[in-house]
């Protein structure tokens, strides 16, 4: 399960440096990196380590929706049916290749969720043969997006 | 588009390159070749080429809490729809928002923001959304517990 981090933000004055210094060029050598900081390079290769294994930052190659033809993006509001675990329908949501964000909403539903397709075929298909065969839901609410925005991809709650 | 998208153009060398990376987007290229038996400078031009297009991209992801962002909420805009795409850009263009589609809903406009607190988002809506053109109302989803929080695509 992705949770959010507990506590006061565990990263100094260097590591936010170190950071930013990825975030221009996430391929940077320790070395180059190293010397920019003023630290050792082993310094910057046990801090790097240390942001990633601690879910904080890392440095990951990542492949834009739209490089998979996923042109269709569909958000959904779930209700549960009563007596029926949220959570466990959450994750059964989360399950599905295509979705996205799935979360637990404190108003109007109680899950909201993205997902997404191809084309029309493939959201019929993720409809009714993944979404529609879970156990415990009420209701579903499609919302079609028709024209997206590029997602900014920086923020990500579920670092290894 | 079509089955003009990057995915179907790579081969099983492309594949294997951006799944190394995907895992750990600090690995060399020199380690990359070793591990693949390809030479070095294969591995630099084949990602030159993945760059080209900005599909592929090295990052840093970043969790919002450990960054004292700690707000994370899904938004609703119902905007006359005569503004509703010019109402989507502006929102994309703040910092604070991380996706932004036009819908083809009653809720015309949706948003995904992340902010340091409600309150933080409760002013960030009243003083930079409200006066944007075109809004009538909109409904805040504030994330309780995220499940899956992630946008791109692996291969």
């Amino acid at each position: 399960m992705v949770s959010r981090n507990s506590g006061p933000p565990q990263i100094d004055e260097i590591d936010q440096k170190l950071i930013r210094l990825l975030e221009k060029d996430g391929r940077t050598t320790n070395r180059a990196l190293a010397s920019a900081l003023g630290i050792t390079e082993v310094t910057v290769a046990s801090r790097i380590r240390r942001l990633s294994e601690k879910g904080i930052a890392q440095v990951v190659g990542i492949l834009a929706l739209e490089s998979g033809g996923f042109n269709f993006s569909v958000m959904i509001g779930v209700t549960v049916k009563k007596g029926n675990s949220i959570p466990r329908v959450a994750k059964a949501i989360a399950k599905i290749e295509e979705s996205r964000g799935v979360s637990i909403v404190d108003a109007y539903y109680d899950l909201f969720a993205s997902v997404v397709a191809r084309d029309q075929e493939h959201l019929k298909e993720i409809a009714e043969s993944k979404l529609f065969s879970i156990e415990g839901i009420e209701s579903i609410e499609f919302f079609v997006g028709i024209d997206p925005r590029p997602y900014k991809p920086e923020w990500a709650l579920n670092i290894s | 588009m079509g089955a003009e998208h990057l995915v179907s153009k790579l081969d099983d060398l492309d594949r294997a390159i951006i799944r190394l990376l995907q895992a750990d987007g600090r690995r060399s290229n020199r380690d990359i070749g070793r591990l693949l038996d390809v030479a070095e400078g294969t591995i630099r031009a084949r990602l030159k080429k993945l760059h080209e297009h900005h599909e592929f991209e090295i990052v840093v992801l970043k969790n919002p809490s450990a960054f004292g962002l700690d707000c994370f909420a899904h938004l609703q805009f119902h905007v006359t729809p005569k503004y509703a795409v010019e109402f989507a850009d502006e929102l994309a263009a703040f910092r604070e928002v991380v996706f932004s589609s036009v819908m083809a809903s009653r809720y015309n406009v949706y948003g995904v923001a992340i902010t340091k607190s409600r309150d933080a988002l409760d002013k960030f809506l009243e003083t930079k959304v409200a006066p944007l053109d075109g809004l009538l109302d909109y409904r805040v989803l504030e994330n309780v517990e995220a499940f899956r929080f992630d946008y791109h695509w692996m291969v």
